[in-house]
């Protein structure tokens, strides 16, 4: 049988190359999440700079640039955005979201031994590796690395003496790259894969959990998409090597010489990109949306509302994904009238967004609502999404989004969707699906507390960067205080800092929570939420194989509070956990 | 303790729509007035596109904020088994066309502002024998990192020949008509930005686009580089000056015998 391997013996094959989905999850898990800090800090660095400029950093500053007396450099601050945006969303969001949730989640949730491909998903992880390493290399380039933002527009990025950050440390930029996407691709092959094929006896389509939903839109999202950015990332490293000139045009001078090109076109590369980037955008929203539609069920002990439009929703926005692209490049100078066409498919797809949310605040309308922490991690999902989402429409108006484009507007707006959203959805998911990977619980009084400081503080980072994009407040810019217009905006953008530093250390309660937890927290066994998916119905941890045998899946897995059950939950397989246990 | 969560979330719309309507009656210390000054019918539409669209979403935002907080304060921790319901048509309809006729309304009503920005250049502005054409570009503006340089076609009318006027750093302008400007890259791309008209072009190498605006009065403004360009980048600014007709021709006739003379007296 597909996704069969045997029991791993060594220690080397049990916890490093290891085939066991739920191993690998927390491989992705724990890499993902040290790159969080390493993003965040570069983040703070950022804000630094925003608060203080061309000021003494302290303690970090005599080691890191000592021979610029201790200050940040207009080149570090170009590469700090350029690696704090490429470190989050490739090494963080996506990879916490497929790579650890996905991968821990999907066998056990529709009733399978492991992945199909168990082998497969052992390379996915250790391709992320070599993606690591040329990361560290960039880091250690001239120019402190790269330097032309995670969208690396060319010919900034492309031509060698652009700018310090686009010698060697871009091309290690791009190989990391070259590596995160194959990762990705290998995990995305096997998770269509296993949820076409291997779901246990009785789970149709329409009895998947919206978080099996999400998983699979999106690696069907990734699967058409990612060889497009292949495609480009080599081109790129093509021009650069090679001298192709697909990005770069002819009669360039760029920093007094002449650069190598011919009939090159930068605008290809942002298609490319952006054909990429845009669905990317959703690849890093529906599983959170998924996760958060099973928790928000749960803890409403209630059936989640609108079910089937909610399945179609996803599949709506993953299709209009590949449609709006060119929102990305109103300004760009693609004909205007394309323009257009991206504005009208731009504006459609906020209509499934906005199904999405009615239906959760249906789901919660007449429920029996349950603080508990994961619960209020996605209710915060469901509050904050409404603001990125919202303000997307104001920048899917084109005639609008030519004034906000490359303002701290666009940046509030997918921090409110990336951080405040998905990485809502994904604290929501640590706590919730903490007892099963650990067999023990986190402590839910400090993950309130968490919670509380952590929503307090986004508010307080994210929300006053609309009112500076408001005011045409550019972003990427080391100094915006040296343009006259913007001398005034300092105290501001001061706040926002502290609220920024406070933000960051409130994580510090999670961090000690979570290896609190792991060692010392109180034993979770059992269906710990009293919840109806699949993966309740095995111990915590899970053995090898997950199951004993196969459940058997009778229903939903929404069916909370069933007039007929005398329980408030009725899983979806009535195996009892007692039966299951090996 | 449950009733505070449903308060807590309740603070993101009071909140968030106290600070927009506060600032927008000028009440201190929100008073600084968020978007820049206008300057010209550009900027006019687009503020008020802009402050429509504000509006519609602020509703949405408010209503879904209060909906989520009622939701919470009402069924927070209660005791009373929680409702079985798995879905409900006509509200599925309800939520799916109305939201999709107010998207629709946005789409349709910004559109002939887009066109008149980006799509139409001013046809009427010049008139010829075979009808009305396009405006001719007044000047050439060239980006490189990191600063801006300008130029004027001269006597003949024409780019890249001996007669060109540059100026660096400052744009001027005539005031009270309308302005096509071309724009160039030497090297990476950038930005042509001006807040106060609510404007901005990204400069692609290789591509010449156009831009047209009209400043309504005569004053002084800055251009920002608003495309990451390199190091340099938050440096790259430049003033434009809008001066009435017959100033901007005196200027230009000044610029003209300035840079021949000294041209001369260099040879």
């Amino acid at each position: 049988m597909a996704g069969h391997h045997p029991r791993p013996k060594s220690f080397l094959t049990r916890y490093v190359f290891s085939r066991d989905h739920k191993v690998i999850g927390l491989q992705f898990l724990f890499s993902s999440l040290v790159w969080l800090v390493v993003g965040g800090l570069l983040a703070m660095a950022i804000r630094w700079q925003l608060a203080w400029p061309w000021s003494d950093m302290p303690i970090f500053g005599r080691w890191l640039f000592a021979a610029e007396g201790g200050q940040i450099s207009p080149e570090f601050y170009t590469m700090l955005f350029t690696m704090h945006g490429t470190i989050m969303i490739f090494f963080v969001v996506i990879p916490v979201l497929l790579g650890a949730f996905g991968n821990y989640l999907i066998p056990l949730m529709i009733g399978t031994r492991d992945m199909a491909f168990p082998t497969l998903n052992m390379m996915s992880y250790w391709l992320m590796w070599p993606a690591f390493a040329f990361v560290v290399l960039s880091f250690l380039s001239p120019g402190y690395g790269p330097a032309a933002g995670w969208t690396a527009y060319p010919p900034l990025s492309t031509v060698w003496n652009a700018a310090p950050g686009s010698q060697a440390g871009q091309s290690f930029w791009l190989a990391a790259m070259l590596f995160v996407g194959l990762a990705s691709m290998l995990g995305s092959i096997n998770y269509i894969t296993t949820i076409l094929q291997m779901r246990t006896s009785g789970m149709t389509m329409f009895r998947l959990p919206m978080t099996i939903w999400g998983m699979l839109v999106t690696a069907i999202l990734q699967a058409f998409a990612l060889p497009v950015l292949t495609v480009a990332l080599v081109m790129q490293l093509l021009d650069r090597h090679v001298g192709t000139g697909f990005f770069v045009p002819g009669g360039l001078m760029v920093n007094s010489s002449e650069a190598i090109g011919v009939t090159g076109q930068p605008l290809l590369w942002q298609h490319l990109f952006w054909f990429y980037s845009h669905p990317a955008v959703y690849i890093m929203i529906l599983p959170a949306m998924g996760m958060i539609s099973d928790m928000l069920s749960c803890f409403a002990r209630k059936p989640l509302f609108g079910y089937r439009p909610m399945v179609y929703s996803v599949c709506a926005i993953a299709t209009l994904g590949f449609l709006v692209w060119g929102h990305h490049m109103f300004v760009s100078g693609m004909n205007p009238l394309m323009g257009t066409v991206f504005m009208l498919s731009t504006m459609l797809i906020a209509l499934p967004s906005g199904i999405k949310v009615f239906n959760w605040l249906a789901t919660l309308w007449g429920g029996q609502i349950q603080y508990t922490t994961p619960m209020l991690f996605s209710l915060a999902f469901v509050s904050m999404f409404i603001i990125g989402g919202l303000s997307g429409v104001l920048m899917a108006a084109n005639a609008v989004d030519e004034y906000v484009h490359d303002t701290y507007y666009i940046v509030a707006h997918f921090h409110y969707v990336l951080f405040a959203g998905t990485m809502m959805a994904v604290f929501g998911a640590i706590y919730y699906w903490f007892p099963k990977m650990f067999g023990r619980q986190m402590n839910q009084w400090w993950g309130k507390v968490h919670f509380l400081l952590t929503f307090l503080f986004i508010n307080g980072t994210f929300f006053p960067m609309h009112i500076l994009g408001w005011r045409g407040f550019p972003r990427r810019n080391a100094d915006p205080y040296g343009i006259e217009q913007f001398g005034d905006w300092l105290p501001l953008n001061r706040m926002i800092t502290y609220f920024a530093f406070a933000l960051a250390a409130a994580q510090l309660i999670f961090v000690v929570n979570f290896f609190w937890g792991m060692f010392r927290g109180k034993r979770a066994t059992g269906n710990v939420w009293k919840a109806n998916t699949l993966e309740w119905n095995t111990s915590n941890p899970p053995p090898h194989g997950n199951f004993a045998r196969p459940p058997r899946v009778e229903r939903g897995p929404y069916e909370y509070n069933h007039p007929k059950q005398a329980d408030d939950f009725w899983p979806q397989a009535t195996d009892s956990l007692e039966t299951q246990t090996v | 303790m449950n009733r505070l969560w449903s308060l807590l979330f309740l603070l993101v719309p009071v909140l968030g729509v106290l600070l927009v309507v506060g600032a927008a009656a000028n009440v201190v210390p929100l008073n600084q007035s968020w978007l820049p000054e206008q300057i010209g019918p550009r900027a006019a539409a687009v503020d008020g596109l802009f402050n429509l669209i504000h509006v519609i979403i602020g509703v949405v935002f408010a209503l879904t904020g209060l909906v989520l907080a009622a939701a919470l304060w009402k069924f927070g921790g209660g005791k009373a088994p929680a409702r079985y319901v798995h879905s409900h048509f006509t509200l599925e309809l309800f939520w799916t066309v109305i939201p999709a006729g107010i998207l629709v309304f946005i789409a349709l009503y910004q559109l002939p502002i887009w066109n008149q920005n980006k799509v139409d250049h001013p046809r009427t502005a010049m008139t010829t024998e075979a009808g009305q054409s396009l405006q001719e570009p007044l000047l050439r503006v060239v980006a490189r990192q990191f600063d801006w340089r300008f130029v004027y076609p001269g006597q003949d009318s024409l780019f890249d020949t001996g007669d060109d006027i540059v100026t660096f750093g400052e744009m001027m302008v005539p005031s009270g008509e309308p302005v096509v400007v071309e724009l160039a890259s030497e090297d990476v791309i950038h930005s042509f930005c001006i807040n106060e008209l609510r404007l901005k072009q990204d400069i692609v190498p290789g591509l010449a686009p156009r831009v047209w605006f009209e400043i309504s009065r005569p004053g002084d403004w800055e251009i920002i580089c608003t495309e990451l360009c390199g190091w340099g980048h938050y440096r790259m600014t430049a003033r434009i000056r809008a001066r009435p007709e017959d100033e901007f021709d005196d200027w230009l006739r000044t610029r003209e015998r300035d840079q021949f003379e000294y041209e001369a007296d260099g040879d």
